[in-house]
C-alpha cells in the first residue's frame, strides 16, 4: 500500500522543463528521501503534491486515490523556504496555522500545550517571532507542521539551522511520528540523514527520476566487487599470488598498516580470492568497499549527465 | 471556521491590535475636528480693535457729502465704525510714526494727491492688521474715491450706480423645473466623497501590497498555501485590509461628527448670545450696527444657498453610490496591488509596477477637477464608465445628478472588471509569490498569466 504515487507527472514553466515523466511511490508509514542536486525539480514535484501548482500532465495518488483539495489537512509540509510571521505571537501564530490546517481552536490549543512542554517552550507562547533565534523559530516551525498530526509529512530540509542536539531532536520527533503511523517524505543534501533514516529513496536529476528504489538494493546495486585487504608482506607478492580474474586497483598503507583494493573480475568470489593470495601474504583483515549514499548520488549523477551532454 | 475567514480575521485583528492604528484612528479625526473647530473658534475670537487714523493731503474725501455715508441707515454705508474698526479723519499729512507712538492708533492709512488717480494708498501699522480689516478699509476708501470721482464729473450717485451695476448669472435647467442650476456646488460636495475614495484606495491598497510582500519575503506564505488556496490568501488579506479600513472610516466619520458638532454647538451659542445682545441694544434705543446687520443678512443668505444645495443633492443616493464604489474601488485596486506585492521583492522594486496602477486613480482625480470646472463635460461621461476612474469620478456626477442608466452601466461594468482583474491578479499571485531573486519584467510577468 502506498501513501503517495506519483505517476507520470509533468511540468514545464513556459520554455524550461521541471519534471518530465516522473514517477515516485512512497510506501506507507516509510521515510522516502527525495534527492536531487539543486533545480533538479524536487520542490516543484513538492508543491504539486502539496497541491500548490498543479501538474501538466500525470495524476497524484493519496492512500490510493487520487489527491483532493482536502487532502492538504492529511498533508504537512515543512518548506525549505520557511518563514514565520515576525510581529505575531508565537502561540496566536500557531493556533492561527493549526486552525488553517482545519483543527478546531480548542483541539489546537491542546495539542500546541503538549508539544510546548514536550520542546520545553512554554514560556515562548507570548512572545513575538521576531525575539526569537533563527533555531528557536525552526522548533516553532516544526510544530506547526506536524501538530495536525499529517498521514503524510513533507520535510524540505528539516535539519537546516538546526544545532546537533535540537537536529537529534527532530530526528527523534520524526521516527516517533513514523512508529505512530506517518509516512514521510524527506528532501535533503545531507546523505548521512539519508543513510540513517530513509527506507526508500528516489534520486532526481534534470527533471527525471534516474535512481529508485530501496535504500538497501541500490546500495547493492552500486556494489563494485571491491574489496580491501589489510595484509603484512611485500606488496610485490600481491601481484605475484593474483592472476587475470583479479585486479589489483591500489596498494597503500595507512594508520592500520599496509592494505590493497582489489577488484573480482568475471564470476570470481571472494574465496577465491582469498585462496589467490594466502599463499603469499599474511592477511589481517577483509572488508568489502560498499558505496555510501553520497558516492552513489554522485556517481549516478555523473554517469547520468555525461550519457546526455 | 471556514479559512478564508480565519485569514480575514488574522488581517483584520493583526492590524486593528497594532498601535499605529489605535492612534491613527483616535488622532484622526481630533486632528481634524479641531482643525476644524480651531478655525472657527481663531475666526471668532479676533477681538483685536483697530483704531485707525485717516489722513487725506486734498481732504476731499472728508467733505460731507461723502462723509455722510457713515451715518446709518444708508443703503451702502461706508467708514462704518464696528466693534472691530473705528475711523479718526484728519485733513493734510500726518506724521505715521508719531501717530502711531502715541498709542491711540493702531493703523494710519495716507492718502495722497497722487492716490485719487492711481489708487495707490499707504498704511502704517506696527502689527500687521488682518486681511479681513485691510480688505474693508480698502473698500471703504475705494468706494469714497468712486463717488468723489463721479462728483466731479457731475454725475449722480443713481447714475452711477445705474452704470454700475454688476451682472450675476443665473443657470436655470428647464427641464428641472426653472430652478436656480448649483451644479457647480453640487460637484463641489461629490468631489469631497471622490476624495476620500481616492485616499482610502491609495492608502490600503498599498497596506495590501506591503501586506503580501510581507509574507513572501518573510517566507511564511509557502506555509500558508499549503494549507488554503493562493485565491483565498489574496482575498482573505484584501477583505481584512479593507474591513479596517472601513472600521477606521467610521470611527472617524463618528469622532469628527462628535468633536465637531460639539465644538459648533459652542460656537453657536456664543453666537445666539451676541445676537440677543444686540437685540437688546436696538430694544434700548441704541443705534444698530449697520454694518453688522449686513454681515449677518450677507451670512444668513450664503446659509440659505447652502441649505438649498444640501436639500438639492440626492443624499441617499449619494451616500448609497459612495458605499457601492467605495467598496468596489477598493476592491478592484485591491487586487491590483496584491498582484504587485507578490511580484517583487522589495520595496523599491514596487516602483516600476505602481506607475500603472496608480495613474488611472490620480486621472480619475484629475477629471474630478476638471468637473467642478465643467460639471457636465462628455469626459466625466466616459471616464465615469471607465472602470479605473469610474470609483472616482462616478461620485461627482452622482451629487450633480445622473441617470439611472448610466450609473448602472458603471456598476455594472466596475464589478466585471473586479472579477476580470482578481482573476488576472490572482494568476500573477499565484506564481509571484513563489519567485524570488529576480525583479521580474512586465514580459515576465506576462509569461506568469499563461502559467
Amino acid at each position: 500500500m502506498f501513501t503517495l504515487e506519483a505517476r507520470h507527472i509533468h511540468k514545464s514553466y513556459a520554455k524550461h522543463v521541471a519534471l518530465n515523466d516522473v514517477s515516485i511511490a512512497v510506501p506507507e508509514n516509510s521515510v522516502f528521501g527525495l534527492l536531487g542536486p539543486n533545480g533538479a525539480g524536487k520542490t516543484s514535484l513538492i508543491r504539486i503534491i502539496n497541491q500548490i501548482t498543479g501538474p501538466d500532465e500525470g495524476e497524484v495518488l493519496f492512500n490510493g486515490r487520487p489527491l483532493q483539495p482536502g487532502d492538504v489537512e492529511h498533508i504537512g509540509y515543512l518548506p525549505e523556504e520557511r518563514g514565520l510571521y515576525k510581529k505575531m505571537k508565537v502561540g496566536e501564530q500557531c493556533m492561527y496555522l493549526a486552525q488553517l490546517k482545519g483543527l478546531s481552536a480548542r483541539e489546537s490549543r491542546t495539542r500546541l500545550k503538549d508539544w510546548f512542554e514536550r520542546f520545553e517552550i512554554t514560556n515562548w507562547w507570548d512572545k513575538t517571532v521576531e525575539d526569537l533565534s533563527k533555531g528557536m523559530a525552526q522548533k516553532v516551525q516544526f510544530i506547526t507542521t506536524v501538530l495536525h498530526k499529517p498521514k503524510l509529512l513533507i520535510l524540505d530540509e528539516p535539519f537546516s539551522g538546526f544545532d546537533p542536539i535540537n537536529a537529534e531532536l527532530i530526528r527523534t520527533e520524526m521516527l516517533r511520528l513514523k512508529n505512530e503511523g506517518a509516512t514521510i517524505i524527506l528532501s535533503t543534501h545531507d546523505m548521512g540523514s539519508v543513510e540513517s533514516l530513509c527506507d526508500n529513496i528516489a534520486l532526481i536529476n534534470r527533471s527525471r527520476v534516474i535512481l529508485e528504489g530501496s535504500v538497501k538494493d541500490i546500495k547493492s546495486r552500486f556494489r563494485t566487487q571491491t574489496y580491501r585487504v589489510d595484509f603484512e608482506g611485500a606488496a610485490m607478492d600481491i601481484g605475484i599470488g593474483l592472476w587475470t580474474q583479479f585486479e589489483l586497483q591500489r596498494t597503500a598503507t595507512d594508520e592500520k598498516g599496509a592494505f590493497a583494493e582489489i577488484k573480482l573480475l568475471e564470476s570470481r568470489s571472494l574465496n577465491d580470492l582469498l585462496q589467490a593470495l594466502i599463499p603469499h601474504i599474511q592477511i589481517h583483515g577483509v572488508n568489502e568497499l560498499v558505496p555510501d549514499m553520497e558516492q552513489i548520488f554522485i556517481q549516478a549523477v555523473q554517469q547520468f549527465n555525461a550519457s546526455h551532454e | 471556521m471556514n479559512k478564508t475567514l480565519l485569514i480575514i480575521q488574522r488581517e483584520y485583528m493583526s492590524k486593528v491590535k497594532k498601535k499605529s492604528f489605535l492612534i491613527m484612528t483616535i488622532l484622526g479625526p481630533i486632528i481634524f475636528g479641531g482643525l476644524i473647530v480651531g478655525v472657527a473658534l481663531l475666526a471668532a475670537s479676533d477681538t483685536t480693535h483697530q483704531h485707525v487714523l485717516l489722513a487725506d493731503d486734498l481732504g476731499y474725501l472728508l467733505e460731507d457729502e461723502i462723509l455722510v455715508y457713515q451715518q446709518a441707515g444708508v443703503e451702502r454705508p461706508r467708514f462704518r465704525n464696528t466693534e472691530k474698526l473705528t475711523y479718526d479723519f484728519r485733513k493734510g499729512t500726518v506724521d505715521a510714526a508719531a501717530e502711531l507712538e502715541s498709542g491711540i492708533y493702531t493703523a494710519v492709512v495716507q492718502l495722497s494727491a497722487i492716490s485719487y488717480t492711481d489708487g495707490k494708498v499707504e498704511m502704517f501699522a506696527e502689527k500687521t492688521p488682518s486681511m479681513t480689516i485691510q480688505n474693508r478699509v480698502a473698500g471703504d476708501i475705494e468706494d469714497a474715491l468712486e463717488l468723489y470721482r463721479a462728483k466731479q464729473n457731475n454725475i449722480t450717485i443713481e447714475t452711477y450706480k445705474s452704470i454700475r451695476q454688476s451682472v450675476d448669472i443665473n443657470v436655470i435647467k428647464p427641464s428641472a423645473g426653472d430652478k436656480e442650476d448649483l451644479t457647480s456646488v453640487k460637484a463641489m460636495i461629490g468631489f469631497g466623497f471622490a476624495l476620500i475614495i481616492y485616499f482610502f484606495i491609495f492608502f490600503y491598497g498599498v497596506q495590501v501590497m506591503r501586506g503580501v510582500m510581507e509574507e513572501k519575503t518573510n517566507r511564511i506564505v509557502e506555509v500558508i498555501i499549503s494549507s488554503v488556496k493562493p485565491f483565498q490568501l489574496m482575498m482573505g488579506k484584501i477583505i481584512g485590509i479593507g474591513l479596517v479600513g472601513l472600521t477606521q472610516f467610521l470611527i472617524w466619520v463618528g469622532l469628527t461628527a462628535a468633536i465637531s458638532a460639539f465644538g459648533v454647538g459652542a460656537l453657536q451659542k456664543q453666537l445666539l448670545d451676541k445676537q440677543k445682545e444686540q437685540l437688546a441694544m436696538i430694544q434700548t434705543g441704541g443705534t444698530i450696527e449697520a454694518q453688522n446687520m449686513t454681515d449677518a443678512s450677507e451670512a444668513g443668505e450664503m446659509q440659505t444657498q447652502l441649505l438649498a444645495v444640501i436639500n438639492e443633492v440626492a443624499w441617499v443616493d449619494v451616500i448609497v453610490s459612495f458605499l457601492i464604489f467605495f467598496v468596489c474601488g477598493y476592491l478592484l485596486y485591491g487586487a491590483l496591488f496584491a498582484a504587485i506585492g507578490a511580484s517583487v521583492d522589495n520595496e523599491t522594486d514596487t516602483q516600476q509596477f505602481m506607475m500603472p496602477v496608480t495613474l488611472p486613480l490620480i486621472f480619475g482625480y484629475i477629471v474630478s477637477t476638471m468637473m467642478i470646472e465643467n460639471p457636465e463635460s462628455s469626459i466625466g461621461e466616459i471616464f465615469a464608465i471607465v472602470p479605473l476612474t469610474s470609483p472616482i469620478v462616478m461620485m461627482v456626477k452622482t451629487a450633480i445628478g445622473v441617470s439611472i442608466g448610466l450609473k448602472l452601466i458603471s456598476i455594472l461594468v466596475l464589478v466585471a472588471s473586479i472579477f476580470f482583474f482578481t482573476w488576472l491578479a490572482a494568476k500573477i499571485y499565484r506564481v509571484g509569490i513563489l519567485m524570488y531573486g529576480k525583479k521580474p519584467s512586465y514580459k515576465e510577468l506576462w509569461k506568469w498569466l499563461r502559467y
